[in-house]
């Protein structure tokens, strides 16, 4: 009860903390970045000659660019600006420090990613307006979005609790090496948290005939089968990531004899 | 309250604090050492930021490393000056209260009766980073106080405060000691300590060189005057005041504003500086000890403890 009421007062804190005009330019260069490469293609006169083709740029827009460079900026470096900032030792000493701090800052910067990757969603929408399907692909991505942040989030906390200062190195590459590992047509790639939002898109934009085309590129696992992995990647990265906290030793000042 | 049994940590190669064993009962206990001498060290392993690499650390009984009943009877303010410039004193202390496991609206009131208590009532909603040195001071002395622990442990709390924050602070530390809490108080300057409790530690080099009281580390002390380093508007006025106070041995002029008087009775002058200089219009801007006969002392002990002397 302590942490989850802990970790209540650290997501709110947050929050407020980021109610600035910093914030607020950040989430609208990242938001408005997907709409301006997609009204860049349409004033170029680029034509993307099958249905599936604007919901899938905006797949690849929204819930993997967008959602993965708001998880690099709020989320990685959660606990290093604590640790650089020298606020660690007065939040450690807490009953509830560590954990609470852990939670509350993962979820704040999902919360924040999510919010920039809709309100990306709703500008790259306008742009590549009338869109076959609208409601659905709206729909379905703004969730894809939600997953995305969640199970990126967690795994980047890990990268940004096991190497602090370069968290955001690691985060980039395994993201990079993910995007590799996917394109491998072996079981492996069905680890990958990319591989899993696609599934989803697939099945959930009935796409049946580029699943029967592209089946081995995008994935044969139901959705239930996806949300239960990806879901139960937060979980299991999230423990890891509390476990790691638990035992690291983060001393601002190291004083020595 | 707090048991060590050869404590030694390590950060690689370098030892932070070496083959340590003490054992304090409940009471009041000055930590003394030069800066560097492991006193910030011992205080993190007793409140379980660092896990001794060799030895057993116990606090009420148990091991503090990520043990949320240990935790929830300290205060602990560290000697890391650093605060969210972005927040108000009076969120921040709520906030920690929060993490310590109150209710949102128990924490705000608990955070503004400490800030109160430590004289910040009224800048206690501007944003902390408007504060100067030592209202900070007070907002982390704030946040240990909140939640009444049973044992404070504070690491260099009368850093950056002025004379009369100083004896504001002595006072309502003195003031827990009475009430019957615990508390242990690093600092590199002992007449701070002295001022507080009577039960001293020394360590030097990671090493725990004596314990003892008051008298004890004078008799050390007693041929070794002390020197404290103000920063004036008036650097000679200031001199002669102190002059006719009979409160120093000697002085040097530091460039424009500093002056650095050697005296036998630090802990008088600091208690009476405050009354010594109403309505003379000198401003003491800075104050601090030079630590150079507290040093000399270490150095002693320390060649005693290695059996050179």
């Amino acid at each position: 009860m302590t942490i989850l009421r802990a970790t209540a007062a650290v997501f709110a804190f947050e929050c407020r903390r980021a109610l600035g005009w910093r914030r607020g330019l950040l989430v609208l260069g990242l938001a408005s970045f997907p709409a301006v490469i997609l009204w860049l293609i349409r004033h170029e006169g680029g034509q993307l000659n099958r249905q599936e083709a604007w919901p899938l740029a905006l797949f690849v827009l929204i819930p993997e660019l967008v959602c993965l460079l708001g998880l690099l900026l709020w989320v990685t470096p959660m606990i290093q600006t604590e640790v650089e900032g020298k606020t660690w030792p007065h939040l450690a000493v807490r009953p509830a420090g560590k954990l609470s701090i852990m939670l509350g800052k993962y979820a704040a910067g999902v919360f924040w990613t999510v919010l920039t990757a809709w309100l990306a969603l709703a500008l790259a929408m306008w742009v590549v307006w009338p869109l076959p399907d609208a409601t659905r692909v709206a729909r379905v991505l703004a969730v894809l979005a939600v997953l995305s942040s969640m199970t990126y989030g967690a795994l980047f906390s890990l990268f940004g609790v096991v190497f602090l200062r370069r968290g955001m190195i690691f985060a980039v590459g395994y993201t990079l090496v993910e995007f590799l590992v996917r394109l491998i047509p072996a079981i492996i790639r069905q680890l990958t948290v990319q591989y899993h939002l696609q599934s989803l898109l697939v099945a959930w934009m009935h796409w049946e005939e580029v699943n029967r085309r592209m089946g081995p590129f995008f994935g044969v696992t139901t959705p239930a089968e996806s949300i239960a992995t990806l879901v139960g990647y937060t979980v299991f990265l999230l423990g890891v990531t509390a476990a790691v906290l638990r035992r690291r030793q983060l001393v601002t000042a190291v004083e020595t004899a | 309250m707090i048991a060590l049994r050869r404590v030694t940590k390590l950060y690689g190669s370098v030892i932070g604090v070496n083959d340590v064993t003490l054992s304090l009962p409940q009471g009041a206990y000055g930590l003394i050492g030069p800066n560097g001498s492991g006193k910030s060290t011992l205080l993190n392993l007793m409140t379980g930021q660092l896990r001794p690499t060799l030895g057993e650390v116990r606090v009420f009984g148990d091991d503090p490393c990520n043990n949320p009943d240990v935790l929830r009877r300290l205060g602990v303010c560290p000697e890391q000056d650093s605060v969210y410039a972005d927040v108000s004193g009076l969120e921040w202390v709520a906030y920690l209260l929060q993490l310590h496991g109150f209710g949102r609206r128990e924490a705000w009131r608990l955070a503004a009766d400490s800030l109160d208590r430590l004289g910040m009532a009224s800048a206690m909603r501007r944003r902390m980073g408007s504060y100067s040195r030592g209202m900070r001071q007070r907002t982390k002395l704030a946040a240990a106080l909140a939640h009444d622990p049973e044992l404070l442990i504070l690491d260099e709390p009368l850093n950056g405060l002025d004379p009369i924050g100083r004896h504001e602070v002595t006072v309502l530390l003195q003031e827990w000691i009475h009430r019957g809490r615990g508390l242990l108080l690093a600092s590199h300057i002992l007449h701070e300590v002295e001022a507080v409790t009577q039960s001293f530690l020394l360590i030097c080099g990671g090493r725990l060189l004596a314990s003892g009281s008051a008298e004890e580390v004078h008799a050390l002390l007693a041929e070794i005057p002390n020197e404290i380093h103000f920063r004036t508007n008036d650097a000679s006025r200031l001199a002669r005041r102190l002059v006719e106070e009979k409160a120093a041995e000697s002085f040097r002029f530091v460039g424009e504003d500093g002056l650095i008087v050697a005296t036998r009775n630090p802990a008088v002058l600091y208690a009476r500086l405050p009354q010594w200089l109403a309505g003379t219009g000198i401003e003491v801007r800075e104050l601090r000890s030079t630590d150079e006969s507290l040093q000399a002392l270490f150095s002693a002990l320390m060649r005693i403890h290695r059996g050179n002397a």
